[in-house]
């Protein structure tokens, strides 16, 4: 038997022998960790608001948001194999807004795969905005229970112009539970190999956008896709058991 | 609004057409919707081609009927050889009034993506 497993055994029979030191030792590093997601910028903060203004990286970590997650311009969020639930008793109480010069990157573990996710912690579901001028990319992520009503629909992407950033990308992306999976306003964005599933109005809506969906998986929707006064192209889409596949409306 | 090589199946509605905008569905199967397959209204004119209707309660209405321009569908396939009833003489899915499906395929006819690319290339040539 080598060092390594003469200590491990040595720490398990401690352990067994000693519970109340165990548990002291235990609380004492919950303390340390709350007072570090406290006080760190790079984690978000027990309770409220956590404004990022400066780049951080994540990755393979459980995080709950209890308040409004805010990239700011000149701040970026590059979350590889995060979990991140956002918890709050009502509609709206947690939520995520990316502003112009703003960056959000959600993307897989490089070491473990494990992908990223947007998921509803509490009674309420959240908000996903992405607004005019902020660059993102979600790739092989997660997100779920997005979004409630017409003005905070899910991820709604304003303003957004893919010819100009080659970032922008939904790729390998799966969205569930919300009201629409993802909104475009006055926006252009490619949506690729996506998994769409039980949203209140919509899988993808569009408005005065461009998109380009490419092997799009989308069922159980009321109405897959909706695309107003837009430019919509489908190829190698698979579309079934919904109310309606695509609806275009060019003039109301 | 471009379809291509895309499945459609079991909507009540697969593609529904408001306005004038251009919209071409092409080399997609569309099966079994429970209402319509396609339907355009106030102008719209989709254009179907090299398209697989089967099972549809309606593949494709034309909601101007008989007295505006025809909704172009030629080379589909209607589910039946003989071609779309309704509108059509044929027992395959039915069309309405305004839709141009001759000539039709007596099977499924859909092209690969590549054959596709190159039919787009030999016309623009």
């Amino acid at each position: 038997m080598n060092r390594m497993n003469v200590m491990r055994r040595v720490a398990l029979v401690d352990l067994g022998r000693r519970p109340r030191a165990a548990t002291v030792g235990v609380l004492v590093a919950a303390v340390v960790l709350a007072s570090v997601a406290a006080a760190s910028p790079h984690l978000p903060p027990l309770e409220g608001d956590w404004v990022v203004s400066t780049p951080i990286v994540l990755a393979d970590a459980s995080l709950t948001i209890r308040g409004q997650l805010v990239v700011e311009n000149g701040g970026s969020l590059d979350l590889r194999g995060v979990s991140l639930s956002l918890e709050g008793n009502g509609d709206g109480d947690a939520g995520i807004e990316v502003r112009g010069g703003g960056v959000l990157l959600a993307r897989p573990s490089p070491a473990t795969g494990r992908r990223t996710r947007f998921r509803r912690g509490g009674r309420g579901r959240f908000s996903f905005a992405v607004r005019r001028g902020a660059d993102f990319l979600l790739d092989r992520t997660v997100v779920a229970g997005a979004g409630w009503d017409e003005a905070h629909p899910g991820l709604i992407v304003e303003g957004y112009d893919a010819g100009q950033s080659p970032r922008l990308r939904i790729v390998q992306a799966e969205f569930r539970g919300g009201f629409t999976g993802v909104t475009l306003r006055e926006s252009s964005l490619a949506i690729a190999a996506s998994r769409f599933r039980r949203h209140r109005k919509a899988a993808v809506a569009l408005d005065r956008s461009s998109a380009v969906l490419t092997a799009v998986d989308i069922r159980e929707e009321r109405t897959a896709i909706q695309a107003t006064r837009s430019t919509l192209t489908i190829e190698g889409g698979w579309i079934a058991e919904n109310g309606t596949g695509g609806r275009h409306v060019t003039r109301r | 609004m471009i379809v291509g090589h895309s499945v459609f199946e079991s909507n009540v509605r697969h593609v529904r057409l408001v306005g004038n905008a251009p919209a071409r569905i092409h080399d997609s199967v569309l099966l079994f919707a429970s209402d319509v397959a396609v339907t355009a209204a106030e102008g719209a004119l989709p254009r179907l081609e090299y398209d697989d209707f089967v099972g549809n309660l309606l593949a494709v209405r034309n909601r101007a009927g008989a007295s505006g321009p025809a909704i172009p569908a030629s080379n589909c396939f209607w589910g039946s050889e003989d071609g779309p009833s309704g509108a059509g003489r044929g027992k395959g899915d039915p069309v309405s009034d305004g839709v141009d499906f001759a000539p039709w395929c007596r099977q499924s006819c859909i092209r690969t993506a590549r054959a596709d690319e190159r039919d787009a290339q030999r016309r623009v040539e």
